[in-house]
């Protein structure tokens, strides 16, 4: 009798957790949305174990439409791939689709985002760090509150309802602005593989509304101590951008 | 020459956005010497691309060109692209130039790629292709993206000169193609055709018709020649390309399942003109009716200290309509397996080698086997190395045969701006 109430109060403390865990993402997810569209230049500094860097260029633009996020991420440098274009369609409540144009060959091949732990550009971003994070395609269990840095951060972990590159993801929130201050990244074996850390936040006015993103997010891999910084500059939101521009064939 | 110059210098009075190139110096030596052929190739290639956005609309320009050191009869300068391009007021778009179409989703046999002429010199499991006037009209539906086409002109296609090795260094000096009157040199001709795109989820597919000249089976041989009674059909006049008008139609698909990517391709070819009327080197022929079907699997998976792979598997048949006619005699594909491997070292470098295996499941100990081993040497130099090794066999000049003994190793450095 008693182990039976143990465990009820345990399982009611989890669906609680879970419970307050979506909470956060909702809440996360409505302070990120409203951004209209998004044009922004990118670099992508990949630096090796030894630390030899190495940069990327890009450009990037977003829409935000009802049930989903377009994005095209034109590829500005190395210029062996310069003119190579990925196009996402990060829908909310499905599979993403994705789509790359490659010059030279004057083809445009769609890719199986099912496969999403490979590697951006060499980077140790994978393509399903960079793709869609609908609420809907995970579940949230807060698991604790603490400081990080100046910050008081709730503690969310993250676990795909569907298929990924990662048994669960660890989510540290700011209280204050609802974003991402850093994440931890668990393989299928439940080992740390990466962790990501997120900076030089600034405040973007659309409207009424006041959008808080990061300018910089560092991952470093601690299994190869690879580490690859994602900068972002000349970022502009609320944007007006047709929906027309985020189509495969506008990729040529 | 001069309709290009006055094309380029309008051009180059607007501001150019996306311009992208690179310079190839390419080397490649032939293991097994030959007499009366090159035994090493250098040349030099390059590509040049561009946009522009002008009168609501965009401009894309892309230009190819190889210089051979070792033989300059190979060597040639061309717009593969130049078109503009443009959205009506209904949302349908129209396209008007020189363009080249990719439309096989397949990474070794490509039955879907029908439209444009080729470059002869290249890998034989893939020509290179040349830009084609095009005038095209695409209205988005519910049944998916419907495109028209039409095309004005039958470009020729490239053909490298005597010395060289692919494809056996067969130059024909002239080119023909039917029309009502017979035979004719012209490069005009009505081409039109149909094709529509659509995506359901995981899956999604092309579907295609074409009435044009087919510009990837071209006959070398003689239409003039005497009957000796011992000695068979004896040719007359000049090597020459025949080209035979083709109702093509067929479908590229592909289809996702987990991390699988399965892919289907198929092409259905009826000639308007069968009979056989061309002497070759292996006897009186001409257009054979024929189906192509190949199918295709691939599988990427990413290994624990963050590598890359991707495996391909694919297969092709080539029927002809006419049962008596040999199947090897249609393709070099013509009942071949493809097993190949990309592995991607992700590192800043973009260390790659990829592998490939073709087999010819019908005739003996036929293979084509290819290593490559690519990576970056700064932001704008890359190099390339490869191996490519042939294996055949049979003596019947068909197949694989034009690459016997042409197994090479090549190098090349690319410098990108």
């Amino acid at each position: 009798m008693n182990k039976f109430l143990v465990c009820s109060f345990l399982s009611l403390l989890t669906f609680a957790s879970l419970d307050k865990g979506l909470e956060i993402a909702k809440r996360m997810d409505a302070a990120s949305d409203g951004y209209v569209g998004e044009t922004s230049s990118m670099r992508l500094i990949l630096i090796d174990s030894s630390g030899k860097r190495i940069e990327r260029e890009m450009e990037g633009s977003s829409i935000e439409l009802k049930d989903m996020d377009r994005t095209i991420m034109n590829f500005v440098k190395p210029l062996d791939v310069k003119g190579t274009k990925l196009l996402t369609w990060a829908k909310h409540d499905d599979d993403d689709d994705q789509w790359l144009f490659l010059p030279s060959l004057k083809r445009v091949k769609r890719i199986n985002s099912k496969t999403k732990g490979s590697s951006f550009m060499g980077s140790e971003f994978s393509f399903e760090d960079l793709g869609g994070q609908a609420i809907e395609k995970y579940t949230f269990d807060l698991k604790k509150e603490e400081s990080f840095g100046n910050e008081k951060v709730w503690v969310l972990e993250r676990v795909a309802k569907g298929k990924s590159s990662y048994s669960k993801v660890v989510i540290y929130v700011s209280k204050k602005h609802l974003t991402t201050m850093k994440s931890e990244y668990y393989n299928q074996r439940n080992e740390l593989v990466k962790i990501a850390v997120f900076s030089d936040f600034s405040d973007y006015k659309i409207g009424k509304k006041t959008i808080h993103r990061a300018g910089k997010i560092e991952m470093k891999n601690v299994q190869n101590n690879k580490q690859s910084i994602f900068l972002w500059e000349n970022r502009k939101l609320g944007v007006k951008l047709s929906a027309g521009e985020f189509t495969k064939d506008s990729l040529r | 020459m001069k309709r290009l110059f006055i094309t380029a210098l309008i051009l180059t009075s607007y501001t150019w956005a996306n311009s992208r190139g690179e310079i190839g110096f390419n080397f490649t030596k032939y293991i097994h010497e030959k007499d009366n052929q090159d035994n090493q190739l250098a040349f030099t290639s390059f590509q040049v691309q561009d946009s522009l956005d002008i009168l609501g609309g965009n401009i894309f320009v892309d230009i190819v060109g190889k210089a051979n050191q070792t033989s300059r009869d190979n060597s040639y300068i061309n717009f593969n692209e130049l078109y503009f391009k443009n959205t009506d007021f209904i949302g349908n778009t129209y396209t008007a130039g020189y363009q080249v179409f990719t439309w096989s989703k397949m990474e070794a046999f490509h039955p879907a790629n029908i439209v444009n002429s080729r470059y002869f010199d290249g890998e034989l499991e893939d020509f290179d292709k040349k830009g084609e006037l095009t005038l095209s009209y695409s209205v988005k539906s519910v049944l998916g993206d419907l495109k028209l086409f039409y095309f004005p002109l039958f470009e020729k296609s490239f053909y490298p000169n005597k010395s060289t090795r692919i494809t056996e260094g067969i130059r024909p000096e002239k080119t023909y193609h039917f029309e009502d009157a017979g035979l004719v040199e012209t490069k005009e001709f009505a081409q039109f055709g149909i094709s529509l795109q659509k995506q359901l989820g995981d899956f999604d597919f092309h579907l295609f018709a074409l009435n044009h000249i087919d510009r990837n089976r071209p006959i070398l041989g003689y239409h003039q020649y005497t009957i000796n009674p011992s000695l068979g059909a004896i040719p007359q006049g000049s090597l020459a390309a025949y080209y035979g008008e083709v109702l093509d139609y067929g479908m590229a698909s592909t289809l996702f399942i987990e991390d699988s990517t399965f892919k289907l391709e198929f092409l259905g070819s009826k000639f308007n003109k069968t009979e056989e009327f061309i002497v070759t080197t292996g006897g009186c022929t001409g257009f054979k009716n024929q189906k192509t079907i190949a199918l295709g699997h691939e599988y990427s998976t990413t290994w624990d200290n963050g590598w890359d792979s991707t495996f391909f598997t694919e297969y092709q048949a080539v029927f002809a309509d006419d049962s008596k006619v040999k199947r090897e005699s249609l393709s070099v594909f013509q009942n071949d397996i493809f097993i190949g491997h990309r592995l991607s070292l992700n590192d800043a470098y973009g260390k790659e080698f990829r592998f490939g295996f073709f087999y010819d499941l019908q005739r003996k100990n036929e293979s084509l086997i290819f290593l490559t081993y690519e990576q970056r040497l700064s932001d704008f130099w890359k190099f390339k190395t490869g191996l490519r090794v042939f294996s055949h066999e049979s003596n019947d000049k068909l197949g694989l045969y034009v690459l016997d003994r042409d197994d090479e190793v090549s190098l090349s450095f690319t410098r990108f701006f």
